[in-house]
Order: structure tokens, then C-alpha cells, then sequence
């Protein structure tokens, strides 16, 4: 039986502690996920606190017609893009989000400064476009196969794979170029 | 997975304050029993007022008074009079609504309602008998159709 399948057994008889091993399994993973989205801690702090009342609150209509992990990386997906796009609005334009982000990943706190070539990385990552960044991310740092973030984000396993190496290709330009 | 950020690694600079996944775990179970105890409410107060709507709606579109049905009202029509006497009408005749819970119109059995059909005409038009109309014209005395006749004079309908 998958961690999954366990889950999803213990949240059908005991909605609250089977919420209690989701949380344990998924909280940390799902943390930097949308850390790597939006890059301040605290920012990632609501985000995720948004995301998992939102799992707990959709438990109930969740019928295990796709993996946990999918569902799941799918809320914390759609509020990393919901929380991006109203600060969007804030701050007029896309590309000042990005410089915005960016500019967070210089100063701010809990980063570790002293591991430089992470941090030129993240910030090489940051240039991308939101989608490209959910990609490379689901992708690189979660491990996850083509199969399971087409379903997360809804793309054609062809284009996800294209997409991928064409980010690969993006990112090796910006490190040459920093 | 990947080699071409071998260098690199999986490493990312972000780190969180310590002892933040337990607190967090803990915020995050309280913020969603507090989010599921306010949904319930919220559906109890929608309920209720959908209830309270639904009540005045039933207010406004089928008051009290016309929620008898037509043929569950008393036939007034049908009630056999002589006229020109003090006619007597038995309950047994008037139908009440609802038949038996709470009706409108509560009417002892041995009750009668007096009915003096020498002063009231709304009886005779609402009688369907034609024939009781000439027979109350026949007994009529002299004085009576002469104050009738008056009567139709000032009468802006029939003029």
C-alpha cells in the first residue's frame, strides 16, 4: 500500500487524524514548494496555511480519483499563482513581480547567504515565467514524473517535456551570462 | 534525476525558524476547525433565513384569506330561501376550511345563522333560482315596489 492509499484510508475513518499524517507528510514538501514560488518565508507561511485548511476543508469531496500528491501539489499550485497574481495587481506588472521576487531572495530572512551558488540558482530560476517555474520546480526539486505534473497542472505530457528542456536550456544561458 | 545542475544539487538557500512545521501543524489543525465551525454556522444562519423567506413569501402571495379553496367555500348561492320571510340556514350547510384543524369558520352544530332576506337584494343576485326572483316580486306589497322603484332611480348602474 502507498503513503498515499494509507492516507486516504485513515482520512475515511478518522477525518482528523488521518488530516494529522497528511499534514506530517506532506507540510514540509509542501512548504518549499510554494517557498520556491513566492520566496519570502512569510508570504509562504500564509500560503500554506491557506492551502492545507483548503485540504482540510475539501477532504470530504476528495473520491482518490487521482493520487493525494496530485490534489494536493494542485491547491498549493493554484494559491503560489493566486498569491503571485494579486500581488501582480499590487505592483502593476509581471516583470516587477519578478524584480520584487528577486530583490526578496537578496535580503530577506531565513536565506542562506553563505551558499552563493544556491542562492545565483534561485535567483536564475526567478527570471521564469510563473508556469516555467512550476515545471522546473515540480520537476527538478520534487521529482515528480510527466505524467503526475500533467495532471497537477492540466499540460499535455508532449508540452511538459518540451517546456522542461527548453527552461533546462533558459537556465544554463542565465548562469553563464551571472 | 538531473545532471545538468550536478553542481548545484537539490539545495535551496531557504530555511525556516525553528520548531515552525510543529507550530505550524498545530496553527494550521486550529485555523481549520475554527473554518469548519464557522462554515456550519454560516449554513445554519442560511437555512434560517431562507426558512424566514420562504415563510414571507407565503405570506405575501397566500394570505390568510384567500386560501380557501372554491369548492371548499361556503355555497351561499345554493342556500334555499323563501323569500320575504326570516330564513333559517344549519350549519350542516356551510363547509369550513380546513375541514378539521383550526378552521376559519367555527360554527356550532346547533347553531343557526339568521338570515332576513327582506332586507338584503346581494341574496337574491346571488340566488341562481330566477323563479324565487318573481315570486319575491309577487309578495312584494305596494309600498315596497314603490320604494324599490326609488330606489333604482338613484341607482347609477341601472340609469
Amino acid at each position: 500500500m502507498t503513503k498515499d492509499e494509507t492516507i486516504y484510508r485513515m482520512i475515511k475513518s478518522d477525518r482528523e487524524g488521518g488530516f494529522r499524517i497528511l499534514l506530517d507528510a506532506y507540510q514540509k514538501p509542501v512548504y518549499y514548494f510554494i517557498r520556491r514560488m513566492v520566496v519570502v518565508h512569510e508570504d509562504a507561511q500564509d500560503v500554506m496555511q491557506e492551502v492545507f485548511v483548503k485540504i482540510f476543508l475539501g477532504l470530504n469531496k476528495f473520491r482518490g480519483d487521482s493520487a493525494l500528491s496530485t490534489w494536493i501539489y494542485r491547491i498549493a499550485m493554484n494559491e503560489s499563482l493566486r498569491f503571485l497574481n494579486k500581488k501582480e495587481i499590487k505592483v502593476v506588472s509581471a516583470d516587477n513581480v519578478h524584480d520584487e521576487l528577486i530583490n526578496s531572495l537578496k535580503a530577506s530572512d531565513y536565506i542562506d547567504y553563505d551558499n552563493k551558488m544556491a542562492v545565483k540558482f534561485q535567483e536564475v530560476i526567478l527570471r521564469l515565467s510563473d508556469k516555467q517555474r512550476v515545471i522546473f520546480n515540480l520537476r527538478y526539486y520534487d521529482e515528480m514524473d510527466y505524467q503526475q505534473i500533467s495532471k497537477v497542472t492540466d499540460t499535455k505530457v508532449a508540452t511538459l517535456k518540451v517546456t522542461y528542456h527548453y527552461i533546462k536550456e533558459k537556465i544554463k544561458k542565465y548562469m553563464v551570462e551571472e | 534525476m538531473e545532471k545538468d545542475f550536478d553542481k548545484i544539487g537539490k539545495n535551496t538557500p531557504y530555511f525556516t525558524p525553528e520548531g515552525f512545521f510543529d507550530d505550524m501543524q498545530t496553527k494550521i489543525l486550529r485555523t481549520a476547525e475554527k473554518d469548519v465551525r464557522k462554515r456550519r454556522k454560516m449554513k445554519i444562519v442560511f437555512i434560517a433565513l431562507l426558512a424566514s423567506a420562504a415563510v414571507f413569501a407565503g405570506l405575501i402571495f397566500f394570505p390568510f384569506g384567500n386560501d380557501i379553496a372554491p369548492s371548499q367555500q361556503p355555497q351561499l348561492a345554493k342556500i334555499d330561501t323563501t323569500l320575504g320571510k326570516t330564513s333559517t340556514v344549519r350549519t350542516t350547510d356551510v363547509t369550513t376550511y380546513p375541514p378539521t384543524k383550526n378552521p376559519r369558520m367555527v360554527v356550532n352544530d346547533e347553531a343557526h345563522i339568521n338570515y332576513n332576506k327582506k332586507n338584503s337584494t346581494a341574496a337574491a343576485v346571488q340566488s341562481d333560482d330566477n323563479s324565487t326572483n318573481e315570486e319575491w316580486i309577487e309578495q312584494l306589497s305596494d309600498e315596497d315596489l314603490k320604494s324599490l322603484t326609488s330606489m333604482a332611480d338613484n341607482d347609477e348602474f341601472l340609469n
